[in-house]
């Protein structure tokens, strides 16, 4: 399996954002794609809107979820209708898209060690383009 | 007659009243849809966005329907928190007629509003 992300090109991070409450943050920062595929399937977005601290929050929670025993949990996109789905079997996690056919299986354990690798260079990458946003506390408790 | 009104009372504090259900409805009411809130909604899900992936409105409309979409799902719709740890709540309500485009292109009789703890509107999308 393969995750990761791509920063849009086109946003200016306004200072604004900073005064924002959480869920306004979560939704307005950092938009750009998700990049995840695996051998049968390929969901990544090419929306340029995916806000990406809000995915890698949601994605840390969702395998910290699956990890506690919970067999099966989703993640909403937050413009549109669309989904992820995780059902853990066993030590495996097979992942289905609303959006894009087939499945991704990957250990939880592979799931967990992406979702934080992402979660670090997503940081390094937010601190050195927009150092100001990423003194918010969200930006700071990716690791 | 002083006893009848008594339990009269009695049974409009146990079936929640009037009075209880109005107060329940006026506090969905009081969403603040802010410039930043309608600039972000105008960017994704305006007729005229380029942005894929995202629901889009009817060609015509306008904020002040915008606005009157919103009051209508916040004040009808079906109501859950937000999900995968964000906080705040979503409003959901079916219109029974097109309203937009869902991402597939379809017609879209839904609306979901996204709402902060503070009460203000994050997004609102068709689907």
């Amino acid at each position: 399996m393969h995750l990761d992300y791509k920063l849009s090109e086109n946003w200016e991070a306004d200072a604004a954002l900073l005064d924002e409450d959480e869920t306004t943050f979560r939704y307005r920062a950092a938009p750009g794609d998700i990049l995840l595929r695996g051998p049968e399937a390929d969901f990544s977005t090419e929306w340029g809107w995916v806000p990406l601290v809000d995915f890698v929050l949601a994605l840390r929670d969702i395998v910290a979820k699956l990890g506690r025993g919970e067999r099966e949990t989703n993640f909403e996109f937050t413009e549109s209708e669309a989904t992820l789905q995780f059902l853990r079997k066993g030590e495996e996690v097979h992942l289905t898209a609303s959006y894009a056919p087939g499945e991704i299986k990957t250990p939880l354990s592979e799931l967990h060690d992406s979702v934080h690798r992402v979660a670090g260079r997503l940081k390094k990458e937010l601190a050195a383009k927009y150092p100001e946003l990423a003194k918010h506390k969200l930006i700071q408790n990716l690791e | 007659m002083l006893f009848q009104s008594w339990i009269l009372i009695i049974a409009l504090c146990l079936s929640g009243g009037p009075l209880a259900a109005q107060t329940n409805l006026d506090s969905r009411q009081q969403v603040d849809l802010t410039p930043s809130a309608i600039r972000h909604i105008q960017e994704r899900h305006w007729p005229d966005s380029p942005a894929l992936g995202a629901g889009k409105y009817a060609p015509g409309i306008t904020v002040d329907a915008l606005r009157e979409l919103i009051q209508q799902t916040v004040a009808n719709g079906r109501v859950r928190q937000n999900t995968n740890g964000r906080p705040g709540q979503i409003y959901e309500y079916d219109f029974g007629r097109p309203i937009g485009t869902r991402i597939n292109g379809g017609p879209a009789t839904r609306l979901r509003v996204v709402v902060s703890p503070r009460n203000k509107v994050v997004t609102a999308f068709p689907f």
